[in-house]
């Protein structure tokens, strides 16, 4: 399995404050990764120093084979980064803009030109090519930033908050971008605090909270270690049958809410009850979302998550 | 209720005390106050004339005249003292036939303190020598036209000052706009993006000077100086200024305290430099700072090309001194932007 991105034991400290705890992800090559966490957990700083813009104070990474401490130049010509806040030369048109960054990678003058054309068209902002980036809406430049960010034909992209600030649908343009991006061949190493943008579009999570990574899988595998609750409203005798049938029975008030793992067992236990005769009066079902690991990992020491037995 | 005004006073001041500002302001004031009440004193000191002649006890009785304002050198070779006079080590020579017959040769590139001179020495020289003397008064590099005798304070000082600020805001600016970061993640050097920078702060400061040459010549004046060395020094300051303005974009983040701070500097850069004001006018403690001011070699380089029609000689110390300390300043600047971050 290639990996792309390997960190080695990374921190980062700012005075007393530790803003990255011994960081060791992998991250295999054509996936999309995204960092959750809430604000101040550390992922813009994990950011920039995989971008070579802060030095870790321990450990270091490795992007493409090559060293972000002692091959930072050859790291650079490998990467792309939209960051969090728009950085585009606002004075300039959004061509101009792309011309400079082009050349800033020292591409040829005919292959900037294509890429630009090819790029503009990615991120639907030809017909504004020639237009002052300060005229644009938001959304067009976090488009251009991505455009931008692609210039080089990167081999892992890195997004901070790329949807922050932006209307439902100029969030699913973008999305929709990230995802051509990974037909590509392109690997995304995404931050967000977005859970359905990271649940939509990532093929690994890791949640990091106060420096540290808490949790690292699919998305799929993540949800599994939550519960999905069936609730069933029916006679209280439903309780004993499912108790007995071996359903782990998690409230018995007006409503029986039972803990599932699959949601194959909602056929089964429904099947179950009719067969007692038992009139089903309603029934709902809770799937686990990243939002409710995301929930039950931020703000839980290690000790907390490791006697839950789930981490 | 309090009124609503003094809740904005209450902020501003408060954003005020937690900016570097308020340190500025305290800076401000006693450099102004130095700059322009102590440092100059509207007489001369240490003013160095040459005496050129045979009677030595007449040179100790000038002396004793001259002492508080003119530093009195004795010298038996005329040609010394007249290639002094070219080099701006002497400010003027006495060339004495005694009894009565005396030639002033005064250096007019600073024109204020020549003025001084000329009637300062005829004065003492009636005095000392009363009777029937004879004073002739030689006005060397005197302009024919008051733009020339200003002009080499003019283009050192608005080469470096435009130099120094747009270069300063310009970093200010990629840092606010955070723009500096997609730099610093692009596969370029510190060095290559400090160099880029000061490359274009140079070619905007040539064409300033380009445009105030310009204007001289547009009025009819005809200059008669070496262009090449001109060029050259208008290069060279420039890399000097820029450099410079490019060290403070590094060093400071916002725009108020780099404008403040731009401000502040003006001022000593300026005085100490010789450029509108003589450095003989300040008390000669002082007069050795302008050594450590860069505007004071370009000042001295520019006055010996424009008005003493200078060749390499005359300037090549200026320059190589600027070339110093020019690249000291591109060395810090990617120092600065190496260590630092930039978020």
């Amino acid at each position: 399995m290639e990996h792309i991105l390997e960190t080695y034991n990374i921190s980062k400290n700012f005075g007393k404050t530790q803003a990255v705890k011994n960081v060791n992800i992998k991250i295999q090559k054509g996936i999309i990764f995204s960092l959750l966490g809430p604000n101040g957990a550390g992922k813009t700083t994990l950011i920039n120093i995989l971008c070579t813009l802060l030095k870790p104070s321990i450990g270091t990474a490795k992007i493409c084979g090559f060293d972000i401490m002692h091959e930072s130049s050859k790291v650079r010509e490998k990467i792309g980064l939209v960051p969090q806040h728009t950085n585009l030369y606002e004075d300039l048109t959004a061509r101009e803009n792309l011309i400079f960054q082009g050349k800033l990678y020292g591409l040829p003058k005919n292959v900037i030109k294509d890429r630009i054309d090819a790029l503009l068209d990615l991120v639907e902002l030809k017909e504004k090519a020639d237009d002052i980036v300060k005229t644009f809406s938001g959304g067009m430049k976090r488009r251009l930033l991505i455009a931008r960010a692609l210039i080089n034909e990167p081999e892992i992209l890195f997004l901070d908050e790329p949807t922050i600030g932006l209307d439902p649908q100029s969030r699913r343009r973008i999305w929709n971008y990230i995802l051509r991006l990974k037909k590509e061949k392109v690997t995304v190493f995404l931050t967000t605090h977005y859970m359905e943008e990271a649940d939509h579009l990532s093929d690994k999570v890791a949640i990091i909270d106060k420096g540290e990574i808490k949790i690292y899988g699919s998305p799929y595998d993540l949800k599994k270690l939550i519960d999905n609750i069936l609730i069933i409203e029916s006679d209280r005798t439903a309780i004993n049958i499912l108790k007995n049938a071996g359903y782990d029975i998690i409230s018995n008030d007006h409503k029986i809410k039972v803990r599932i793992i699959d949601k194959k067992e909602i056929l089964k236990i429904l099947n179950l009850l009719m067969k007692c005769e038992l009139e089903i009066s309603y029934i709902s079902f809770k799937e686990a979302s990243l939002e409710d690991v995301f929930l039950s990992v931020v703000g839980k020491s290690a000790s907390e998550l490791k006697l839950r037995g789930k981490y | 209720m309090k009124s609503k005004f003094l809740v904005i006073y209450e902020k501003e001041m408060l954003q005020f005390f937690k900016s570097r500002l308020w340190f500025m302001t305290l800076i401000f004031p006693l450099v102004i106050t130095i700059t322009l009440g102590y440092v100059f004193t509207g007489t001369l000191q240490n003013v160095p004339i040459v005496v050129i002649g045979e009677d030595n006890s007449s040179i100790n009785y000038l002396k004793e005249y001259l002492n508080n304002s003119f530093n009195v050198i004795y010298n038996y070779n005329i040609t010394n003292a007249l290639d002094g006079i070219s080099s701006g080590k002497y400010v003027a020579a006495i060339i004495a036939e005694y009894p009565s017959n005396f030639t002033i040769i005064i250096d007019y590139t600073e024109q204020g303190v020549a003025q001084i001179v000329e009637q300062t020495l005829s004065v003492v020289l009636m005095r000392t020598y009363s009777g029937n003397v004879s004073i002739y008064v030689e006005r060397k590099y005197k302009p024919d036209h008051n733009l020339i005798n200003v002009l080499p304070s003019l283009l050192p000082i608005t080469i470096m000052f435009v130099g120094m600020f747009m270069m300063s805001h310009t970093f200010i600016r990629e840092k606010e706009h955070k723009t500096l970061q997609n730099l610093l993640v692009s596969p370029i050097s510190r060095r290559d993006i400090v160099l880029g920078k000061i490359l274009s702060g140079i070619t905007r400061s040539v064409i300033v000077s380009s445009i105030m040459i310009l204007i001289v010549l547009l009025l009819g004046i005809k200059p008669n100086f070496n262009w090449g060395i001109l060029f050259l020094l208008i290069l060279v300051s420039s890399f000097v200024g820029t450099g410079f303005g490019a060290l403070l974009g590094v060093l400071f983040d916002d725009e108020d305290t780099l404008d403040m701070f731009n401000g502040m500097l003006m001022f000593p850069l300026m005085f100490f430099s010789g450029a509108f004001y003589s450095i003989y006018m300040m008390p000669s403690a002082l007069q050795l700072f302008s050594k450590f001011d860069f505007l004071f070699y370009a000042v001295h380089g520019f006055k010996a090309i424009l008005l003493k029609n200078a060749g390499w000689e005359l300037v090549i110390a200026d320059i190589l001194v600027l070339i110093g300390i020019g690249i000291s300043f591109f060395i810090i600047t990617i120092g600065v932007l190496m260590v630092r971050r930039y978020e």
